[in-house]
């Protein structure tokens, strides 16, 4: 039975949810990150947001302010780590950068792989802002940072068809690469959570069976790798959370097995098997963790204020019939499956509407 | 192509061609699923035409020839043209990086 609780703040709220205690309300927290950056008095592009750590830092305080978000996940792009490891970045002033050139020509490239120093360049970025956003929400917005995990990275620097046909056919040598990459994302998470990051957030994009199944996935990421990074988040005292926007994710391994706080992904209409909202309730993974989703992020770009507010409506509706069938308080983060489009074109007022429209029907 | 999933894929830096490349199809004789690059490393292994933009994809398990239209995420020619083409890039830097020269065995 869901009791009726005083109203909270943001954060009160936040914690609530994770620790699946009653709330006054359903958390909402699209994953609006670079679009954040269109709040700042002055006009900042995507580029000068993703390489000045103190711009980035100040826009997420602004996004905290004007949507008085329960959590901020700090994700910057997913080329942060690949450029670390010598891939080059394509940074177009207001496009998310992406990997032009990938460092993988020959079997030997796998094994001249070395984790960096991170302190320096973009993971050295990514950590100064940390910590310079940090203290700045502290109280007010559950802080989660964000880090590709080691086998997207090693995809992103490689090239994901290259290391892919690599991986079946000789697949020590990648191995080699992924321990160095892990070693990369460990060193980084290390150094964030001296930021006072409360959660950690790793994006383990290819655990989805549309891709790998269970015994590859589990080869090159999960049991090993995954595991690694998910300890060392915990060790750190960090909330452990992932981020995946996969058709057909692996939720056993990733929420049950690996025992996250936090799960975010997507939800596809069109494609058979991709669970939704409810069925991710029912199927129990919401016992686990808090589970964040599932709008679809176009929506932001091209649906109208009345649209996106029926769709997060419908959404508050199904997800409270299904935590209530389960017994569960708020375990359910209206949130968008991905990050909301940091274009230029995307509606601000459409973030709005669906923190508005959880706030009106998200409501215990 | 253009679902949901696909642009999500490509906000993070992976395009369309690439999406498509590594995400499974099914073989309509058999139904076993695999994607294009697992296809192009084993069954197209030994063809001449994974290095010449083939626009169509052999199953690993009953070794159906089929062309790659005839998969969920390749909606029309084009689409089969640019992904063949894409693939076939891959392969033939794949064989140049790794010292494969004769493509014709």
């Amino acid at each position: 039975m869901i009791e009726m609780v005083a109203p909270m703040t943001p954060y009160e709220r936040a914690i609530a949810a994770i620790q699946n205690e009653p709330i006054d309300e359903l958390t909402a927290s699209p994953l609006a990150l670079a679009l954040c950056r269109r709040l700042m008095p002055e006009k900042v592009t995507y580029r000068e947001w993703a390489t000045n750590p103190t711009l980035c830092a100040e826009s997420f305080v602004k996004g905290v302010e004007h949507w008085k978000l329960p959590y901020t996940v700090t994700l910057i792009d997913l080329s942060i780590t690949a450029s670390m490891l010598g891939a080059h970045v394509r940074m177009d002033t207001e496009n998310t950068p992406f990997v032009d050139d990938h460092i993988i020509h020959s079997m030997e490239d796998y094994e001249k792989i070395r984790c960096p120093d991170i302190t320096k360049g973009r993971t050295g970025n990514l950590i100064e802002m940390n910590r310079e956003l940090a203290p700045k929400i502290k109280g007010k917005s559950f802080n989660i940072a964000f880090l590709e995990g080691p086998l997207l990275t090693l995809t992103q620097a490689g090239g994901a068809e290259r290391v892919f046909m690599d991986m079946f056919t000789d697949p020590a040598p990648v191995h080699k690469a992924l321990e160095q990459t892990t070693q990369l994302c460990l060193n980084t998470c290390e150094k964030i959570a001296e930021t006072g990051a409360e959660g950690f957030c790793w994006d383990y994009l290819w655990g989805n069976y549309s891709c790998l199944g269970d015994p590859e996935y589990a080869e090159f990421e999960g049991d090993k790798y995954a595991k690694k990074c998910n300890e060392k988040t915990r060790e750190l005292g960090m909330g452990l959370g992932i981020h995946n926007c996969a058709d057909l994710p692996h939720l056993d391994t990733q929420v049950k097995k690996f025992g996250v706080d936090m799960y975010s992904m997507a939800y596809y209409p069109l494609i058979p098997g991709s669970p939704t909202a409810t069925e991710v309730i029912e199927g129990g993974y919401a016992d686990k963790c808090l589970m964040m989703g599932n709008i679809d992020p176009q929506m932001f770009v091209r649906s109208s204020v009345e649209q996106i507010t029926e769709t997060t409506k419908n959404l508050c509706q199904e997800v409270k019939t299904a935590l209530c069938k389960r017994g569960l308080n708020g375990r359910y983060c209206i949130s968008s499956g991905c990050e909301v489009p940091p274009d230029l074109e995307t509606k601000l007022e459409n973030v709005t509407a669906v923190m508005d429209a959880t706030h009106k029907y998200g409501a215990f | 192509m253009a679902s949901t999933y696909f642009e999500a894929m490509r906000a993070h830096g992976f395009s369309y061609n690439t999406t498509a490349a590594v995400r499974k199809l099914q073989c309509p004789r058999c139904g076993f699923e695999f994607s294009l690059v697992y296809a192009r490393t084993f069954a197209c292994q030994g063809c001449s035409e994974a290095a010449r933009g083939c626009p169509k994809v052999r199953c690993n398990k009953c070794d159906l020839e089929f062309p790659l239209q005839q998969s969920n995420d390749v909606h029309n020619a084009i689409q089969e043209r640019t992904l063949a083409d894409h693939m076939n890039n891959i392969i033939v830097q794949r064989n140049n990086d790794l010292g494969i020269v004769s493509n014709n065995r």
